[in-house]
């Protein structure tokens, strides 16, 4: 009997949780996505809600699974401490959270070495039910605090990390990040892998001797490899009368427009796979943790909810846009924000939308689409 | 015919209200508050997700909610292990240390000890224990909760029972200091 008095007065200690937890708890399981709608049976059809049902329960099956692996990881992600201030708080569930999540690129050249450098910087708006991607183009010239005169915005994370990068998204456009998320090049790569490759289709075959594209006219199968020397080419060639034709004549521009698409690609083959094959979902976390970094007041909470709207939102409630901009007239080769963004950014007096700018679809550079 | 919506979260609400803390309770103790804030939220959102498949004709619904909390426990496992091998090494309470809450002791301070026997136990033994002597359970509202026949649930708790004297007899199990008395189990031997 010993035992069992001593396991009671062990567990007697164990203080009631806070009230504010319980409250959390109490709102997660009455704003969860519930399996039992109850949907206008004759109007609608009885097989439709089947299937409606049916899927609903497995994409409530795989956020309980996402929570769980976050849950597991959520200690072994690397954290980047960026100082006080920097980062704004998030002061309520009902406010977008703006996520700051730039693409890296840490790779060594052969003679040397090299500062890890920001290839690529998106601005994530993730509200409760639906998600925007706004794409700043590195060669976007802006002011760079504490530097003198205009300069590419991928400078600010050579210049001071993280921590400028955000201090110039800020000066420039007035934006509050409240988090900070770094993926490696490789990640996109893991991603595409974990999905299992992605389809697209193309009209015309494509090439970029320098970034290792190579890809045939109509449907493909992607790798993941294939899908990074796809976004990291910025001279691409089509195969057009018999010879290979330069068609990334605005370089930077077009790399960035063919990232907005073939996120969107992957965010349905997200869906996709995640509904059909919920393992997928294991695989995919992992890839993204393995090459991820996240600033550290990034709680458990605010993670869980990121992948949650990720993987819950269909395509009509993802908007993915490039920043507007134009070649600019004072530095030829580098952009500048457009004239009519910058009047929309000033009437805006805020960030960017993505919702208030033309999305980007499926089909704008090379007419890459889903196949 | 379904329930109306309404009806369904109010009912809930009165559920929720009356099972929370000690479910959060009994995970805590186990893996930690802060793993307890959200994995309790997640025993009521798959409860509430699947109450069409909670039968009520098998019984109460405590059990069937602390069925769900021990399968989600499970998958922590691994966390819940470490915390007791460095618990009963330490002999300082991760409970404690995790919220600051220094003056927090058990009441006998005989924590280390059984930190480190149930330590010992395997994972399904140490499930069953804890539903019987933390949640106070029947055999049959165990074998409820854990989809498992009464049968097992016996043998499980027989054998984890016989793993815990055996560990909190051994002689110089935890950390003496913080014990100002011997334990009957000790004399023993």
């Amino acid at each position: 009997m010993d035992e069992l008095v001593r396991l009671r007065d062990f567990r007697a200690g164990f203080a009631p949780p806070d009230d504010a937890v319980r409250e959390r708890a109490r709102r997660a399981w009455k704003h969860e996505p519930r399996p039992m709608v109850v949907l206008p049976l004759r109007r609608v059809g009885v097989r439709f809600a089947i299937a409606f049902v049916t899927v609903t329960a497995v994409v409530t099956t795989s956020v309980v699974v996402v929570s769980f692996l976050v849950d597991q990881r959520v200690a072994d992600i690397p954290r980047v401490s960026l100082g006080k201030g920097v980062l704004q708080p998030v002061r309520s569930d009902d406010v977008p959270q703006n996520i700051l999540v730039m693409g890296i690129d840490d790779r060594q050249p052969p003679d040397g070495v090299a500062p890890p450098r920001s290839d690529t910087v998106i601005l994530l708006r993730v509200r409760r039910h639906s998600a925007e991607a706004v794409w700043f183009p590195r060669d976007l010239l802006v002011q760079i605090p504490g530097q003198a005169g205009s300069a590419p915005l991928g400078q600010a994370y050579m210049l001071g990390g993280p921590r400028l990068a955000i201090d110039t998204l800020k000066a420039n456009f007035g934006v509050d990040v409240n988090h900070y998320v770094e993926l490696d090049m490789r990640g996109l790569r893991d991603i595409v892998d974990a999905l299992g490759g992605i389809q697209v289709s193309f009209p015309e075959a494509l090439r970029d001797e320098r970034s290792g594209l190579q890809v045939a006219a109509g449907c493909a199968r992607l790798d993941g490899d294939e899908a990074l020397a796809l976004v990291r080419s910025r001279m691409a060639e089509a195969f057009r009368d018999g010879t290979w034709q330069l068609v990334d004549v605005r370089s930077e521009l077009d790399r960035v427009q063919r990232q907005a698409e073939l996120v969107g690609v992957l965010q349905g083959a997200l869906r996709a796979r995640v509904t059909d094959q919920p393992r997928t979902l294991v695989r995919l976390v992992d890839a993204v943790l393995d090459h991820a970094k996240i600033d550290d007041s990034f709680d458990r909470q605010e993670i869980f909810r990121l992948v949650q709207v990720l993987v819950d939102i269909d395509a009509s409630r993802f908007h993915a846009a490039v920043l507007p901009v134009a070649l600019s007239t004072t530095d030829p080769g580098r952009l500048a924000v457009a004239a009519e963004s910058a009047a929309t950014l000033r009437q805006l007096g805020a960030a960017p939308t993505a919702s208030d700018l033309p999305a980007v679809a499926p089909g704008d550079v090379d007419g890459l689409r889903p196949c | 015919m379904a329930p109306h919506r309404g009806e369904d979260l109010s009912a809930f609400d009165a559920v929720f209200d009356r099972h929370f803390d000690e479910i959060h309770r009994f995970v805590g103790r186990r893996l930690g508050r802060d793993v307890a804030d959200d994995l309790t939220a997640s025993v009521f959102v798959e409860a509430y997700a699947s109450r069409v498949s909670y039968d009520a004709e098998a019984g109460p619904i405590r059990p069937w909610l602390f069925g769900i909390a021990s399968n989600l426990v499970r998958r922590h496992h691994r966390t819940e292990a470490r915390r007791l091998r460095a618990y009963a090494r330490h002999g300082v309470d991760p409970l404690a240390s995790e919220t600051g809450d220094l003056d927090r002791v058990d009441a006998t301070g005989d924590g280390p000890r059984l930190a480190r026997a149930l330590a010992k136990l395997a994972r399904r033994d140490r499930d069953v224990l804890l539903l019987y002597a933390w949640a106070d359970m029947t055999y049959d509202e165990i074998a409820q909760a854990l989809d498992v026949p009464i049968g097992t649930v016996r043998s499980r708790l027989a054998r984890a029972r016989k793993v815990m004297q055996a560990q909190l007899a051994r002689r110089g199990a935890g950390r003496r200091a913080t014990r100002p008395l011997l334990f009957e189990g000790e004399l023993d031997g």
